[in-house]
């Protein structure tokens, strides 16, 4: 059984009910010790339930074995296997990324267009990031990303580009904000260097700053901010969904009062000739405020788009509605699929 | 009654408490029949209303749906799109995707040339928005792009009004437009760069230049016309179908 299937949840529920019939009926006959035991029976399977319901709508733990704090099982660095195109739309696969200057060896999730099997064209790039908690799946899964990308593909408002959604950290509880944390993990690092490096490998992409491109939703959403601010000439554009203008943790070094922190970056340093979506929900007050921020202090040659959605808090249903319009943004910042030279 | 309201939150721990209350109550009461399926339904609906409360409390906190229109995903908005406006050139260029373009207000620019615009096949079939290459002092490779040759005379120093004047009269983008120069027009293209910031994505010369200071974008260098146009084209978005957009922020 996975660890996020509906059987196991049904499970679960099947637990609860079976605690509550156990306490019922045994009541009366038990002792002490019994009762005590039945209570803590009741407690545990209704937790362990709304944990698994929980992990099931943030997809932080994708399986028993992330749970059991493995990493990524015997997979070897480089692309998996493609299959065969099963229909007209992109196809996602899997990519180990090997953490050669990061240390962090993780897996992530490419989307390779359609007629990306067919074709000879290297295709722009654009890395998407996920909150916290999350993981890969939170695109995948909750935001459907891949039927996106193949409507806003079809109809011609976005160009043919592969998307990576790579892991920010490797331990789900610990939120990197996708900075190199003190003494931690060394999130930065593996997505600016190791997954771009992992991703021209095994791909046919493009290579200069003006084809990759960043996007993320909460916690991604100032990950793709943050990096493209500090990277600008790896990046050319950044969409920031329900993002923040700080990443509300400790770095380990006081930067995220400073160099991570993007109102800091936007007051004190130079900006950089890119591009930044800011999507935010009107009934979202961290990040409206945040993004009303960010927007207010960018200036030239940094080029700010806002797009609002009046009612989704802090949602999948308002970031779903975002995701078109930020792929499609970011598209228009980013160069074309070309021929290899 | 709001979702995040503390009244909802002082119901639903009221109703928990009055359940566990009565749960507690009539744990003993009736005959064994009438008890066992009195507690197996108070201690699920106890439990119910237990997570209930935290999870009330918790999205009070983190406000994840502050609504209950945002907890039934009922986000009042649209994506909608943009429709491209036609240019006052249109009708003509699709008659002559070849011809001279002199907008008033060219004259001060001072060019050795009247300048010439070329639009590629597409562009009298797609209503969609192009983006530009700009070349100046040479004849750039033929490109799927909307194309403005210019050619800058010794008075020419600034290039202005030019990217409104050509959103006026042809359909092109806002951003991710290029530029071809010959190495002797890399100051004059530098300051348009500079002008125009967001606009212009790459800057191609044939020749050799250094990027000029203030240009925000780097030149770089190729020996001929053909090569120059193909790598400045291939930093440039395609003519992409009118974007989906959210409504935009009100300036505040």
């Amino acid at each position: 059984m996975t660890i996020e299937g509906l059987p196991l949840l049904l499970t679960g529920l099947a637990a609860v009910l079976a605690t509550a019939v156990a306490v019922a009926v045994l009541w009366d006959r038990a002792g002490r010790i019994t009762r005590a035991a039945l209570v803590a029976a009741c407690v545990l399977s209704l937790a362990a339930t709304v944990a698994l319901q929980l992990n099931r709508l943030t997809e932080t733990y994708t399986s028993w074995a992330a749970l059991a704090g493995e990493r990524d099982p015997a997979v070897p660095p480089g692309p998996g296997p493609v299959a065969a195109p099963s229909g007209p739309g992109g196809r996602v696969v899997r990519l180990a990324v090997a953490g050669r200057a990061s240390g962090m060896t993780m897996p992530a999730y490419v989307y390779l267009p359609p007629g990306y099997q067919r074709g000879h064209q290297r295709y722009p790039v654009i890395e998407a990031l996920h909150g916290f908690p999350g993981s890969p799946k939170s695109w995948l899964r909750r935001l459907d990303v891949r039927r996106h990308l193949d409507q806003e593909i079809a109809a011609g408002r976005m160009a043919p580009a592969l998307v990576v959604f790579p892991y920010q950290t490797p331990d789900p509880m610990v939120d990197t904000e996708c900075t190199d944390l003190a003494g931690g993990p060394r999130a930065e690092t593996f997505l600016t260097v190791d997954v771009p490096a992992a991703v021209r490998a095994s791909y046919r992409v493009r290579t200069g700053r003006g084809a990759w491109g960043l996007i993320g939703y909460s916690a991604g959403g100032f990950c793709a901010a943050d990096l493209l601010l500090r990277h600008p000439g790896q990046y050319a554009a950044a969409a920031s969904l329900s993002g923040y203008a700080s990443p509300g943790i400790r770095v380990g070094d006081g930067s995220e009062r400073t160099t991570n922190n993007v109102g800091w970056r936007l007051r004190h340093l130079p900006q950089p000739p890119a591009g930044l979506y800011l999507g935010y929900t009107a009934d979202d007050p961290h990040s409206r405020r945040d993004s009303s921020l960010m927007a207010g202090l960018a200036t030239a040659p940094l080029a700010v788009t806002t797009g609002v959605v009046a009612h989704g808090g802090h949602s999948d249903a308002a970031w779903e509605l975002m995701e078109p319009a930020a792929f499609d943004w970011l598209s228009s910042w980013l160069a074309r699929p070309a021929e290899a030279p | 009654m709001t979702l995040i309201g503390v009244p909802l939150i002082l119901v639903a721990g009221a109703a928990t408490l009055t359940v566990i209350g009565l749960l507690g109550w009539s744990w003993n009461r009736g005959g064994r029949r009438r008890r066992l399926p009195t507690r197996v339904l108070g201690v699920l609906l106890g439990e119910a209303l237990l997570v209930l409360t935290i999870g009330l409390v918790a999205n009070r906190q983190e406000l994840f749906y502050p609504s209950w229109q945002a907890l039934a995903g009922r986000t009042s908005t649209t994506a909608g799109s943009v429709p491209v406006a036609a240019g006052r050139l249109d009708a003509s260029l699709a008659r002559h995707p070849d011809q001279p373009w002199q907008p008033a207000g060219s004259a001060a620019w001072h060019l050795a040339a009247p300048p010439a615009v070329t639009v590629p096949a597409a562009y009298p079939v797609r209503p969609v928005a192009f983006p530009v290459l700009l070349a100046l002092g040479g004849r750039p490779a033929p490109a799927d792009l909307v194309e403005v040759r210019l050619e800058p005379g010794p008075r020419t120093d600034a290039l202005a009004g030019l990217p409104g004047l050509l959103a006026g009269d042809l359909r092109v983008t806002s951003h991710g437009w290029v530029i071809v120069a010959a190495a002797a027009r890399v100051p004059l293209a530098g300051r348009l760069v500079a002008e125009f910031p967001g606009r212009f994505t790459a800057l191609a010369v044939t020749g050799h230049a250094a990027t000029p200071p203030g240009c925000p974008v780097p030149v770089h260098d190729f020996a001929t016309w053909a090569a120059a146009t193909r790598w400045a084209v291939a930093q440039s978005p395609p003519a992409l179908e009118p974007a989906r957009v959210l409504p935009p922020a009100e300036p505040s």
